[in-house]
């Protein structure tokens, strides 16, 4: 964790009407961060931001956004073009939506790489090859098409897409929330080992704090777009912020039988007074 | 009381010109005031055992009994049943009409089954589940997930059904928003002592729910597990 790869300071996106990030500031080392909250907490906007992908008529606006020494406020289409998939990039929630329908697999990761290296088509062939074993899929699997791909199997096509120009930074967007509890683990534990191979960074974004929890170092809370708590990953078991106290209980099981689960108490206001009417 | 009882339920479905069958041989009964849980991965059928107990799907073959009447293959629930037997599907956004107001939806069981003092029931199933009087008046796209759910809950208890069947109600929403769901389901189940089957992949709701479990592979039900197997983890045997 030596230099920081992601630096946000005061993020905020406002929509006409509303704010939906308000005031975020935080660091990305070499590390793996989890983003938790609810849904509309602001959390896959902070991603979008990072990636310049709020669309008009949102507005983002910052003290400082910065993502490896690239200054994301002043940066315009042919910028963008050299950063978004090559050095971050991104895995989105179901592969069912975001992979293309009408382009096999080998199609689709080959894209990614002539957008951004200047390889000779055997070269990006055998990248391809690694890449799919790499997420541990067959290579019978590159002349398929996404229809033709189960759920697990898109995510990992998805993973190995974000991964094959070997990005510093990887944000993965509640990639495991459309997928079986069984796969699951099987996907973060993938994606923690290829982190770990490439020496990448993660931004991990869920709803399910005790799941992330385990995969990452990091933890940060949103609530209502702004942060609410932050802590070390092993630290979770006592923290003390109400919110991320009931998202780290709120997971049944056995031995809850019976009993009622912690919910939140919605009329209270976790952010104290000083922010004003939402 | 056995409130439902299976057995032998095969069901088979014609797919590109060949026979394919997604229940096989099932058994199994559930009793009165208790809650039966079905788990298994995507695929494994245990979605179309509750759509038979829905009427839903009606051709099947096997004996099955609900509320100590048997029902018959090929046709439609009749008189009493319809009211008893309720079900809340998984995709709060798909089960509930976008162009009706909540008021609407909620109200068309009422006036189907010809119940009186409909406006009162509606705010009163409103309320059961956590919902503000006025939410009657929006429509579907003007609420969450998790408050499109509980009106699914509420259409589907405002009949003081004797059965529920949930398939899948927690999947499509936060963990936050699971637990306010659960906790409002015992409640329900607390207050009116219904009966519960429910239908879910998730080890950890059904660990949290269940009297008692079937783990479901392949159209067939491998295993049931009671509390004590529950206790101890043994259905997820899968998860590994």
């Amino acid at each position: 964790m030596t230099e920081n790869r992601i630096e946000v300071r005061d993020l905020n996106i406002d929509y006409p009407g509303a704010r939906v990030v308000n005031n975020l500031s935080f660091t990305l080392g070499n590390e793996r961060l989890a983003l938790v909250g609810e849904s509309g907490s602001g959390k896959s906007m902070t991603a979008r931001a990072l990636m310049g992908l709020v669309r008009k008529p949102g507005k983002v606006s910052a003290a400082q956004l910065n993502v490896l020494g690239n200054d994301l406020l002043t940066m315009h289409n042919r910028g963008w073009q050299n950063l978004r998939g090559n050095d971050i990039s991104m895995v989105l929630q179901d592969p069912r939506y975001a992979l293309n329908p009408v382009k096999n697999v080998a199609q689709q990761i080959d894209e990614a790489l002539r957008l951004h290296q200047k390889l000779s088509s055997a070269q990006r062939r055998e990248r391809i090859r690694e890449v799919i074993n790499a997420v541990g899929l067959q290579e019978t699997v590159l002349a398929r098409y996404p229809a033709e791909l189960s759920g697990g199997m898109g995510q990992r096509v998805m993973i190995a897409i974000a991964l094959v120009n070997n990005p510093k930074v990887l944000i993965a967007d509640e990639p495991t929330s459309a997928l079986d509890a069984r796969l699951r683990n099987q996907i973060l534990e993938l994606l923690v080992e290829q982190c770990e191979q490439r020496q990448m960074a993660m931004l991990l974004i869920s709803h399910d704090l005790p799941l992330v929890a385990q995969h990452c170092q990091r933890v940060l809370v949103m609530y209502q777009g702004q942060k609410v708590d932050e802590m070390a990953a092993d630290q979770l078991a006592n923290a003390t912020h109400p919110y991320t106290r009931t998202l780290w209980t709120c997971r049944p099981n056995a031995t809850t039988y019976g009993m009622m689960l912690p919910t939140l108490d919605r009329s209270q206001n976790l952010q104290g007074d000083n922010h004003g009417p939402r | 009381m056995a409130l439902v009882e299976v057995s032998h339920l095969s069901v088979q479905f014609q797919a590109k010109g060949q026979l394919k069958t997604a229940v096989r041989d099932a058994t199994f009964t559930i009793n009165q005031g208790e809650t039966f849980s079905l788990i298994g991965a995507s695929g494994c059928g245990k979605s179309t055992i509750l759509r038979v107990l829905a009427g839903l799907q009606r051709e099947w073959q096997g004996n099955v009994k609900l509320l100590d009447g048997a029902i018959k293959p090929g046709s439609r629930f009749q008189g009493d049943l319809r009211r008893n037997v309720q079900m809340v599907f998984q995709d709060p956004y798909a089960s509930l009409h976008p162009s009706h107001t909540i008021y609407r939806t909620l109200a068309e069981p009422l006036k189907i089954h010809g119940e009186a003092n409909i406006n009162e029931r509606v705010e009163e199933a409103l309320v059961q589940v956590g919902l503000p009087v006025d939410a009657m008046k929006r429509y579907p796209h003007q609420l969450s997930g998790g408050q499109r759910q509980r009106v699914a809950i509420a259409r589907a208890l405002l009949l003081r059904p004797k059965i529920l069947l949930l398939d899948e109600p927690t999947s499509a929403l936060d963990m936050s928003v699971q637990a306010e769901i659960l906790n409002l389901l015992n409640r329900l189940k607390q207050q009116f002592g219904m009966t519960y089957l429910l239908v879910s992949h998730d080890a950890d709701v059904i660990a949290h729910m269940s009297d008692r479990a079937a783990y479901m592979a392949d159209g067939v039900i491998q295993h049931e597990f009671d509390r004590a197997a529950l206790v101890g983890g043994e259905h997820r045997m899968d998860a590994a």
